[in-house]
């Protein structure tokens, strides 16, 4: 990844989770992708030998001899930027996975009708799959993930058998003294990002749980916030 | 509520911090890679049973890609990059099948068929699935379907040809404003202007000289049977009508380099770069030897090195 596209990232993935801390109700994200190689409508470097490099090796070299990889991007890192934002299918998905339910508010499934809202093409009208991280994308994901770790926590608190929470009661007061807590905030780590999380991860997430808990002391709200804070970050929304 | 976003702000920030180095891309774990894999080609993430075959060994990424390629999702999936690729436009006729190329392209990769014969194929597919001959016109995959035929025309059908270019060539030439004056906008007139002869008759890229080879189509996408084709030349090399043009192209280095970069757009969200032009010459020989089965070359490039770093 290049330092531009890593500060993007950072950028962009900050902003999401200050949305909701300071109410800006706006993000002003920058397009830090390089922008399309510009079309030179000059005579392309062909048999009677026009301007431009000819590669060297044969199997680079198409009809009249002209660069195969003429209009080829120019990367100075080979390989980097290869990070992709999920799109709306992959969203619901992702979601469904993670959360064991889908965006449903009373009794209506979400999706469908912010298929577009998401950037994801119907096929009747649209096309093309938008993955832009627009400000209303990011205000709207905000809202489906706060109402699906909700669903996600009422439907687990009290219960003897649970769905997301496995490790503890989500409606029993939280104590991070308590191994399992630790081993349930590791859990959703690696429930949302598949991988075993550092001891770090685990930490601030900890102490992210604590601190939501103190604020409000709800268990519930608690591990709401922690679900958010998983499901909006950009580690999630990215692959 | 201040202490809680203090730490979301700290966690958004290890997230973010917390990845590759600003040399290059590094390697993520097989896991992490599932996970891409997956997304990309069934668009869901992977399941419980999936982490565990990888986590445990008990299968490799290539293995996972064998069996996601055989999955009914990457069906659906590749249905889709097609509907994509092949929208219709604001001058397709009313009535028109905007998704035979999708389905026709779906069936030869779904099928595990030779990808060339979505320029040369003489079949297509119904509604239902079920493939079929290609009746009454001279056939050449998706290039002599109604929907591909009348989606982009232009002048002489030089829209059509600029839009076969970029899409099947990668060569992208600029339209131009007309100058002020009477101009000749004939083909013969362009021709014998130095100003735009360049790009309406060179061998390799002139518009004109490749859209002689979809005269016979008229413009809502059908065949005139009592037309006599012209003669045409693309990439330096002659013919007459759609399926030599189509067999022209497959044995292009042009369209095997479109075809591989087209791929390479889905997985790493962006087009080849030169300096990746190793990486293209990998992909375009495992494309090639495997008798141009797009299912290799998508194994190829999901299960590399590259793919499985950020």
């Amino acid at each position: 990844m290049t330092p531009i596209r890593q500060r993007s990232v950072f950028v962009f993935g900050a902003s999401l989770l200050l949305v909701g801390c300071f109410g800006a109700s706006t993000l002003d994200l920058e397009e830090t992708r390089a922008p399309p190689v510009a079309v030179d409508p000059e005579p392309l470097p062909i048999e009677e030998g026009g301007p431009g490099v000819i590669p060297e090796d044969d199997r680079l070299k198409g009809a009249g001899g002209r660069d195969l990889t003429e209009f080829w991007e120019q990367l100075t890192v080979p390989y980097s930027a290869n990070v992709k934002m999920l799109t709306f299918d992959m969203m619901k998905a992702e979601v469904k996975r993670t959360t064991g339910s889908s965006w449903v508010v009373a009794g209506t499934d979400q999706w469908e009708s912010n298929r577009a809202a998401f950037g994801g093409a119907n096929y009747t009208t649209t096309f093309t799959e938008d993955i832009t991280p627009s400000p209303q994308k990011i205000l709207l994901w905000r809202k489906m993930a706060y109402q699906v770790c909700l669903d996600a926590v009422v439907r687990d608190a009290g219960k003897a058998s649970r769905v997301v929470f496995t490790d503890v009661d989500p409606g029993v007061a939280i104590s991070t003294s308590n191994a399992a807590v630790n081993a349930q905030v590791a859990g959703l780590y690696q429930r949302f990002f598949l991988e075993e999380p550092t001891p770090q991860d685990v930490t601030r997430a900890s102490g992210l749980l604590a601190a939501a808990f103190a604020d409000g002391s709800d268990p519930k709200e608690a591990w709401r916030a922690l679900c958010v804070g998983y499901l909006a970050s950009m580690k999630f929304l990215s692959y | 509520m201040r202490s809680f976003c203090a730490v979301l702000v700290a966690l958004a920030a290890t997230a973010a911090l917390g990845g590759p180095a600003a040399t290059g891309p590094q390697p993520i774990s097989e896991v992490a890679c599932l996970r891409k894999m997956s997304l990309d080609l069934t668009h869901r993430g992977p399941t419980a049973a999936e982490l565990d075959k990888v986590k445990t060994k008990t299968a490799t990424l290539a293995q996972m890609a064998d069996a996601y390629l055989a999955s009914q999702e990457f069906s659906g999936v590749v249905f889709d990059w097609y509907r994509r690729e092949f929208p219709p436009t604001s001058v397709t006729p009313a009535g028109i099948d905007t998704e035979e190329p999708a389905r026709i392209i779906r069936h030869i990769v779904v099928n595990d068929l030779d990808f060339r014969e979505v320029m040369t194929g003489n079949f297509t597919v119904g509604t239902d699935g079920v493939a079929s001959m290609q009746v009454g016109k001279p056939a050449a995959g998706v290039l002599s379907t109604r929907h591909y035929m009348s989606s982009a025309r232009g002048l002489y059908r030089r829209v059509w040809a600029g839009r076969f270019e970029r899409q099947w060539t990668g060569i992208a030439l600029t339209a131009t404003s007309i100058p002020p004056g009477t101009i000749d906008l004939t083909r013969d007139g362009l021709a014998n202007n130095p100003a735009c002869a360049n790009c309406h008759v060179h061998p390799v890229f002139g518009i004109d000289a490749l859209a002689k080879f979809a005269d016979c189509w008229k413009d809502d996408g059908s065949y005139d049977g009592a037309c006599t084709t012209p003669d045409a030349m693309f990439l330096s090399r002659p013919g007459k009508g759609l399926p030599a043009l189509g067999q022209l192209m497959v044995g292009s280095k042009e369209w095997k380099a479109q075809i591989v970069n087209f791929y390479f757009r889905l997985f790493f969200g962006r087009g080849l770069s030169t300096s990746e032009s190793d990486f293209y010459l990998a992909a375009a020989q495992t494309f090639e030897t495997s008798g141009f089965r797009v299912r290799a070359l998508i194994k190829h490039l999901v299960t590399s090195s590259a793919y499985c770093a950020r």
